[in-house]
Parts: structure tokens; C-alpha cells; sequence
């Protein structure tokens, strides 16, 4: 549940980014307050929640920006971006065109965000089986090719999203860790080995499953 | 009024597959695949929400509410914050007793414009019943709609057709306040008088188009409004000289960053300490954006958001400033202790559920903050400067409606006939019913586009 203690080890900011109507908000929410909202509202700016985690038997507290996915909002969002050591890259499952425009959030990452930031690619919806419009395999390719982490989830019915937080908090702790040996209560990473991915040879709508 | 359903699926009927195979995908055409997504769309506006083929996660859960409040809000049953309490019922019959002298006062502002004393009226609230006649005409709505009869309806039938903002306008529709009854069902009603105000206002003003946080205004004109009356109401909105909310939708958002700048400045001035705090805690002044788009809707109590609104009408953009100003006043204790997690909370769902002070406590406030910001003159910003990007509309208002119906139709019809003559991949059945055929179409589309991928490939 979301934690106003103020005791923890890393404090890590984590943007929720990608096309509008994905469920980034509902995926927030899932995961901070265990709340998912068939009524939710379109984000309008920027929303904050918080909430910490064990890993490794330190306590990891996640700052999460959750960002308006309209283009035209990305004039106030990409500021966000800026000190932030990951990023949940959204798309939904059922709408092809949302994974077709991750090239674009990614570009994005790499023109307003640190260099090193931890991105992780979620395919969301993945209760809506009967309106899959891209294949996991597909997207899990376009993810390795690219460096990212890949996770499919379902804000509505939970899969999966305790799990792409948790994915993502890790990877971050471990390449934070690796670098500040023994430095508690430090805010942000930095010095991660991850790395922004250079453009991709191919967009992400040409390539298929069974190439 | 009926709007040619299904144009779209004659082209694919005439699909000639003697064309040339792979000559063109549809991917190569996106003028084609945006006409069809934004007929498809249309076309549920147009089945209404007892079409078959809405599927059951866009609606939300009807069993678990029972309650609805003198707004039309649903909402949890037990859910004790709902409750009526005393005060809130003294308050009603309170509003009801004023009726009457609000029908008199209406004739009054027919003929003579705003009083004082009708000033003093708006502050404590307009009745329930009576914002369905105040809103329009304190915003000059009521006269534009005079001027420019026909205006609308010659705009709807073109947007509806062509509107490039349709596509973000449902997916909003389907988080606007679902939680009001009229709101409620897929594809009802007022979800179609939403859908139709958003996408004749983008043919209108193209400047600003659709940007997310107007759906939120529409809706709540369309509570007391008809479709109409809510499209002239958003225009007034938009650029009447009191509110020019333009200048915060339009691309680049220049009239938010001169706000925000104002409101430092006046934060600064009056609540140092305040000031201070927020800048070390290094809260970013994000929140602002919804507070100011929304004029405070879902980030305070509606029925407070309401009388916020009452007097923003008569008001406009000094009451932006000073309730920004006056929330801060108001919860100074709480907000010099919060960290920026807190704060955030507090901003975002706390004092959006309970103000922690009564409606009138805030109103009566909020006029004692905003007359002394009046008489400081700290109300306002300074103005835009020259090399500012634009607050106001600088194009012509709904360039579309110079070009005639045939000629639109014509152009959609060149889009669709390119299609046809590109290849065509599978014959369509001979006797299928055509609602099945919309929804199965969108499937094969892009089953038939990765398959092109693969030979591609191969």
C-alpha cells in the first residue's frame, strides 16, 4: 500500500509514459493503492503517487510520475523525464497502433531523458485476449533488440503489475547498487548501464512473430 | 439526424481483386485508415449504447451503486461522505427559497446587464435549476447563438466526417465522468451530444482542436445544456476576453506558464513562508495545470467546483489566481507540514473529496482573497509579451465551412476509391449482417497487414 514513511534505503523516480487511453493511470493505481477504476479520468498534466518496496532486503521507495499522453501535453510531461531512472513504457495490447508509436516515445526518452535510464516496454490489457492485436512474441523481440525489459500486464485484473514495478525497481537498485557501494538514503540512481537504445533498424509494426 | 452509416463498406464491396496484388497496403494509405477508424467510432455514437458489440469492460459496473445525489453523481453505496448531513439540507431549502427571486432577477439581466446586487447573488450560488438559463448568458453564449444559427449544425455534419480529433475525443469520452448518470452508458445520449460539441469545436477553432481537459468542461455544460448552447459556451470560454482559456489549450500552453509565473509571484508576496516551503520541499507547481484547464473540476468537491464556476463565469481569469491562491491560505497548517509525497496526495484526492472547510467558508473566502488581490492589482498577470506565442485564436474561426458538403464528400470518396483500387485480399461474404462485418473488418485489416510483413520479408 502506499507508504508516507519516510524510512527507506533509494528513493527512485519512475515516469509512466506512452499513447493516451493506454491505462497508465489504472496501472499506477493498481500498484499504489491496489485500486483499479473503470471511471478513471484522462490525466491532465502530470499525477504523482508513491509507494515502497523490499528488494534485496532494502527498502526501495518509488516515486511515480504518471504523464498525459496527448501529444501536445508532452510540452509540460518531458520535464518529468528529466532525474528520472526509469520509465514504464505503455502500450495496449488491443490497439496496434500504440505499440507502432513506442518508436516515438522511445525517440522522446532519448532527446529529454538521463542517458542511462532503466526502460521497461509493457504491453497492458492482456485480459482483453479477444482483441489481442499484437503478439507477445513480436513485442518481446522489438524489446530485446532494443534493450528494454518486456512485461505483459493487466491493470484490470491484476497480472502481473506487482511484477513490472517490482522488474523495474530491481534492475534499477541492481545497476545503482553496483556503482554506489554502501551510500544509504540516496535519492535517484545514476551511473546505471543501461543505456538509451539507438534507433532501430526497423520500426517496430514491421516485424512479425514467425520471421 | 441521420449520418450516412457504413460509407466505408461499399468501397470495400467494390473492391476489384483483378488490381494488381501488393501493389499498395494499407499502411501505405493513412488518409484512408483515419476516415475509416473515425466512421467506425461514429457509427457506435450512432448504434447507441444497446449495440451488440459494446463490449462489457467499457461500461462500468451498474450493480454497485445505488445512490445519486442531487447532481446526477452515482456513488458507493455506504459510501458516508455522501450522506446528507444537516447543514447540506439546510442549504437546499436555503437554495430553494431563492428561486424566486432568481426568476425575477433573469428579467433584470435581459435588459440591463449585471448588477451588483445580482453579483452578490452569483457569489452565493446559483440555484441548481436556474444555471441551465445564468450560464449561457453570463458568458454571452446566448446572443452568438442568435448571430450564428446554422453555424453549429453546418459544422457537426463536417466534422463529423473529416475531424482528425475524433479519435482522442473517444478515447476521452470514455473516462469523462462516468461516474453521472448521464455520463454513465457507452454510447448514450449525451455521450453523443460530448462527442459532437468536441468534434464540431475542432473544426471550429483549429487552432486549439481537441485538447484533453476540454471534454471535462463539455460534460459539465452538457449537464445544464444543450449541445448548442454548450458548443457557444466552450467558444466564449475560449476567447471572451474575461477567460480566453485559448491560451491554455492551444499547443505550447503560453497562457499556463504566465499564470504559473503570477501565481509564484503572488504565493511569494502574501505567503512567504508558503512560498519558501514548496520551493524547498522542490515540489514541482505541476498541479496547477489541472487546477487552472479545469477551473478546479475533480480537484475539489463538485458542489464547490460549481459555485468555483458560478463565479468564474462572471469573474473569468481572476479567480483562477486567487482560488489557487486561496486553497494554499486556506490549508497553510497542513501544507507547511506535508513532504512533497503528502502534499501531492493532498492536492490531488484529499481535498478533492473533502475541502476540510463548507462551501460558503471557501466562497466567502475566495471573495475576500480575490478583493484584495483586486485591489493590489495582483489579480491578473501582467500581459502576454509581443514575442509570446498567441493566447488568442489567430486564424479564421471554422475554415471548413467555406468548403460545401459535395466537395467534402467528394474528397472522401477519392480516399475511398484509392483504396479500391489498391489490392484486395479476400472476397467478403455473400449474405453476412453488417454490423458483424464493421467490427470482424478492423480484425482482418490488421491480420492482413502482418501478413503482408511476412511476405515482405520473405
Amino acid at each position: 500500500m502506499g507508504s508516507r514513511d519516510d524510512e527507506y534505503d533509494y528513493l527512485f523516480k519512475v515516469v509512466l509514459i506512452g499513447d493516451s487511453g493506454v491505462g497508465k493511470s489504472n496501472l499506477l493505481s493498481r500498484f499504489t493503492r491496489n485500486e483499479f477504476n473503470l471511471e478513471s479520468k484522462s490525466t491532465i498534466g502530470v499525477e504523482f503517487a508513491t509507494r515502497s518496496i523490499s528488494v534485496e532486503g532494502k527498502t526501495v521507495k518509488a516515486q511515480i510520475w504518471d504523464t498525459a499522453g496527448q501529444e501536445r501535453y508532452r510540452a509540460i510531461t518531458s520535464a518529468y523525464y528529466r532525474g528520472a531512472v526509469g520509465a514504464l513504457l505503455v502500450y495496449d495490447i488491443a490497439k496496434h497502433v500504440t505499440y507502432e508509436n513506442v518508436e516515438r516515445w522511445l525517440k522522446e526518452l532519448r532527446d529529454h531523458a538521463d542517458q542511462n535510464i532503466v526502460i521497461m516496454l509493457v504491453g497492458n490489457k492482456s485480459d482483453l485476449r479477444h482483441l489481442r492485436a499484437v503478439p507477445t512474441d513480436e513485442a518481446k523481440i522489438y524489446a530485446e533488440r532494443n534493450q528494454l525489459s518486456f512485461i505483459e500486464t493487466s491493470a484490470l485484473d491484476s497480472t502481473n503489475v506487482e511484477a513490472a514495478f517490482t522488474n523495474i525497481l530491481t534492475e534499477i537498485y541492481k545497476s545503482v547498487s553496483n556503482k554506489h557501494v554502501g551510500s544509504d538514503r540516496q535519492g535517484y540512481g545514476g551511473g546505471s548501464g543501461t543505456i538509451i537504445p539507438a534507433p532501430p533498424t526497423e520500426p517496430p509494426k514491421k516485424q512479425c512473430c514467425n520471421s | 439526424m441521420l449520418f450516412c452509416a457504413f460509407p466505408l463498406l461499399e468501397a470495400v464491396h467494390r473492391c476489384n481483386a483483378t488490381e494488381d496484388a501488393g501493389s499498395s497496403s494499407d499502411e501505405d494509405d493513412p488518409e484512408y485508415l483515419d476516415l475509416m477508424e473515425r466512421d467506425s467510432i461514429i457509427n457506435r455514437y450512432e448504434k447507441g449504447p444497446d449495440a451488440a458489440d459494446v463490449d462489457p469492460w467499457e461500461n462500468p459496473d451498474f450493480e454497485l451503486y445505488t445512490n445519486m445525489d442531487r447532481f446526477g453523481f452515482v456513488h458507493k453505496k455506504g459510501d458516508k461522505r455522501d450522506e446528507p448531513t444537516d447543514q447540506h439540507k439546510r442549504r437546499i431549502l436555503k437554495e430553494l427559497g431563492r428561486e424566486k427571486k432568481w426568476l425575477k432577477m433573469i428579467e433584470v439581466l435581459n435588459s440591463k446587464g449585471l448588477s451588483k446586487k445580482m453579483e452578490d447573488r452569483i457569489w452565493k450560488g446559483i440555484p441548481e435549476k436556474m444555471r441551465m438559463v445564468i450560464w449561457p448568458r453570463l458568458l454571452g453564449a446566448e446572443m452568438l447563438k442568435v448571430d450564428k444559427s446554422n453555424v453549429y449544425t453546418d459544422l457537426l455534419l463536417r466534422a463529423r466526417l473529416v475531424s482528425k480529433d475524433i479519435k482522442q475525443i473517444d478515447l476521452d469520452i470514455n473516462r469523462t465522468y462516468r461516474d453521472h448518470l448521464a455520463f454513465r452508458k457507452r454510447y448514450d445520449v449525451k455521450q453523443k451530444s460530448l462527442l459532437n460539441v468536441l468534434a464540431a469545436y475542432s473544426m471550429y477553432n483549429t487552432e486549439v482542436g481537441y485538447c484533453q481537459g476540454m471534454s471535462q468542461i463539455v460534460a459539465l455544460f452538457l449537464m445544464y445544456l444543450d449541445e448548442e448552447d454548450a458548443f457557444w459556451s466552450l467558444h466564449q470560454l475560449m476567447v471572451s476576453e474575461k477567460h480566453t482559456m485559448h491560451g491554455f489549450f492551444v499547443p505550447g500552453f503560453p497562457k499556463l506558464q504566465r499564470f504559473e509565473e503570477h501565481f509564484k509571484r503572488v504565493l511569494k508576496k502574501y505567503k512567504p513562508r508558503v512560498y519558501k516551503y514548496l520551493e524547498k520541499q522542490d515540489i514541482p507547481y505541476i498541479y496547477l495545470t489541472k487546477w487552472w484547464f479545469g477551473c478546479f473540476l475533480d480537484r475539489v468537491p463538485f458542489s464547490l467546483a460549481l459555485r468555483l464556476w458560478d463565479v468564474f463565469l462572471v469573474e473569468g481569469d481572476p479567480i483562477l489566481i486567487a482560488m489557487a491562491f486561496n486553497i494554499m491560505k486556506m490549508h497553510e497548517k497542513t501544507i507547511r507540514k506535508t513532504s512533497m509525497e503528502t502534499f501531492m496526495e493532498f492536492i490531488q484526492t484529499d481535498i478533492a473529496e473533502n475541502f476540510g472547510y463548507s462551501d460558503d467558508e471557501v466562497m466567502h473566502s475566495l471573495r475576500e482573497t480575490l478583493t484584495k488581490l483586486k485591489s493590489d492589482r495582483q489579480h491578473v498577470p501582467p500581459p502576454p509579451r509581443p514575442e509570446d506565442l498567441s493566447e488568442v485564436p489567430t486564424k479564421a474561426l471554422g475554415p471548413i465551412l467555406q468548403k460545401p458538403m459535395a466537395s467534402i464528400r467528394e474528397e472522401i470518396h477519392e480516399i475511398q476509391s484509392r483504396r479500391s483500387r489498391a489490392n484486395c485480399e479476400f472476397t467478403p461474404p455473400t449474405r453476412f449482417d453488417r454490423v458483424e462485418y464493421e467490427r470482424k473488418y478492423v480484425f482482418y485489416l490488421e491480420y492482413f497487414q502482418r501478413k503482408l510483413a511476412v511476405f515482405d520479408g520473405d
